[in-house]
């Protein structure tokens, strides 16, 4: 994780500075990748996702205040926003992207990255009942568990208590349990 | 039991998420890109880089930054002159990035891991004039080559101050300097993509780097068995060699902005070189051998504080020749064919 005061620094020059955006890109791909891949489980729809974060964060670096949260912080809720979005439409996204650039990714390559994904079944169920939790408590439940942060840590880029998200999760967890005991098509993934 | 096992499985899901790696690069290009044309109201990337060259005119430059640069500026003249610049669409421009990206000597020189600032000035015979990241370059869009350039920069990366310190650390003398105490300025730094010639070098190189090493006071100091007054001493290092070029610890003569523009009054008021010109040719940058009639600059300087000369090679189509100006007397001392540089 980048130090605070250089991600700091960065932030005020990415302001101006194309090259230190892209040091922040560099910094934050993986994770807001991976942040996105595991709350859409698409390959593809977690690239789409990716690209518009960053290209909102290109966007709206110019009006963002250092007010001592992280940078990673308010990328995170820039990905809320839109995973939010693409939730809301159902999976069907227009991507604004086009033009800048015709990602020319080679289908092999994408292909074998949604392989992988396919072939964690035990992450794949999870996220099939997950992922129907109202988005309150999804959110704090995929970040309890899926990206293994602890209560704090959700609560400060949450921007809530720590009270709070205790509330959040517990009632989550609750609702998981009707919807896995409800469910009556829940099938026993291989392994499980 | 199921719900059970499943919350077993929540506690402990891990997923590996992994990378398409192809789509961060391209991704990475396609916001620089868009940052590029976010700034591009605000700043035309040409002027900038000619902002660049000609700011070098209004302020004292030592005879390096100059004698090299004034090739760029010539050459983003001459970028106009002979190829009536067309406005750049944009597939032309994510071509020409991706070719200079792909180039790890180019983008080692400008010191940059990422293009900023891009502008063809216009294309022939399948050579794109490039105004990059405020200095020139040629882009042979046939072989998808970076065919030349010239990098003049004044940031210096922590690798590149590195290796300076340990190259002045090797050297006898400027350890010495070091010991007493010098402050050392890092000037400037030039690259290319194949060897120049400067006065100060005792080899032509392809990386090249200007330093200043300042002790606190002016005092009777013994170098080489010479003693002297000095406090600055300005060191040419060739950095593909490693190794320092003789030591300026005089005070250096420097070429200045009116000195090129009286080169270039004296090439043409000569009718040999005049006639040169008229015939068409381009100004480009000191290295470039592609384009069909150019003038290639180069510049060799004498401490004298009366006397200053320049040597121009100019070519047309494949025959090259030597104009030699004395730029006090406003003239051409000499003028034949030779053979190619």
């Amino acid at each position: 994780m980048m130090d605070i005061e250089r991600e700091k620094e960065l932030v005020s020059q990415a302001k101006n500075n194309a090259h230190a955006f892209g040091l922040l890109y560099d910094e934050y791909y993986s994770q807001t990748y991976s942040y996105v891949l595991k709350r859409t489980a698409s390959v593809n729809t977690a690239l789409d996702i990716t690209s518009e974060i960053f290209l909102n964060a290109l966007k709206n670096i110019g009006k963002f205040q250092w007010r001592g949260i992280p940078f990673s912080a308010w990328l995170y809720r820039i990905a809320a926003h839109e995973i939010s979005n693409y939730y809301r439409a159902n999976g069907h996204r227009q991507i604004s992207l086009d033009e800048l650039v015709d990602f020319d990714i080679p289908d092999e390559e994408q292909a074998e990255a949604q392989t992988k994904l396919e072939q964690q079944a035990d992450f794949l169920a999870v996220h099939s009942v997950v992922v129907r939790l109202p988005l309150k408590y999804r959110e704090v439940v995929m970040m309890r568990y899926f990206d293994d942060l602890r209560l704090n840590e959700i609560a400060q880029r949450l921007g809530k208590s720590e009270g709070t998200i205790k509330s959040l999760l517990h009632r989550g967890l609750e609702k998981l349990k009707r919807l896995v005991k409800s469910d009556a098509t829940f099938q026993r993934p291989e392994g499980f | 039991m199921e719900e059970k096992i499943f919350f077993e499985k929540l506690e402990s899901i891990k997923l590996e998420t992994g990378e398409v790696a192809s789509h961060r690069r391209q991704l990475r290009v396609a916001l620089l890109h868009a940052r590029v044309k976010q700034n591009s109201d605000a700043r035309n990337p040409l002027m900038k880089g000619v902002d660049n060259v000609l700011n070098l005119f209004t302020s004292k430059q030592p005879v390096w930054r100059v004698m090299l640069t004034s090739a760029v500026i010539i050459g983003v003249i001459g970028g106009f002159f002979i190829t009536r610049s067309t406005t750049a669409n944009e597939p032309q421009e994510k071509r020409v990035i991706s070719i200079l990206q792909s180039d790890p000597q180019f983008m080692n020189a400008i010191g940059s891991e990422d293009i900023s600032t891009l502008k063809i000035l216009g294309i022939r015979n399948d050579i794109a004039t490039v105004a990059v990241d405020g200095t020139l370059a040629f882009v042979d869009l046939a072989s998808e080559k970076v065919s030349s350039y010239h990098v003049i920069r004044e940031d210096f990366t922590d690798a590149e101050k590195a290796q300076i310190l340990h190259i002045l650390n090797k050297n006898t003398i400027t350890r010495t300097l070091l010991d007493e105490g010098a402050s050392t300025k890092y000037v400037g730094l030039s690259f290319a993509s194949s060897p120049f010639q400067n006065s100060a070098m005792i080899y032509p190189t392809d990386s090249a780097a200007w330093v200043s090493l300042t002790l606190s006071e002016t005092q009777p100091f013994e170098l080489n068995g010479v003693t002297f007054y000095e406090d600055r001493f300005n060191i040419w290092i060739d950095l593909s060699r490693e190794e320092i070029s003789p030591i300026e610890y005089m005070t250096y003569a420097s070429l200045n902005a009116s000195d090129l523009v009286e080169i270039l009054g004296v090439l043409r008021a000569d009718s040999r070189t005049s006639a040169l010109l008229d015939e068409g040719a381009a100004l480009i940058s000191i290295v470039d051998l592609h384009t069909t009639s150019t003038i290639i600059v180069g510049v060799s300087n004498t401490n004298s504080a009366t006397e200053k000369t320049a040597k121009l090679i100019l070519k047309l189509n494949e025959t090259y020749y030597e104009a030699d100006v004395d730029i006090v007397g406003s003239k051409v001392t000499w003028f034949g064919e030779v053979g190619k540089p």
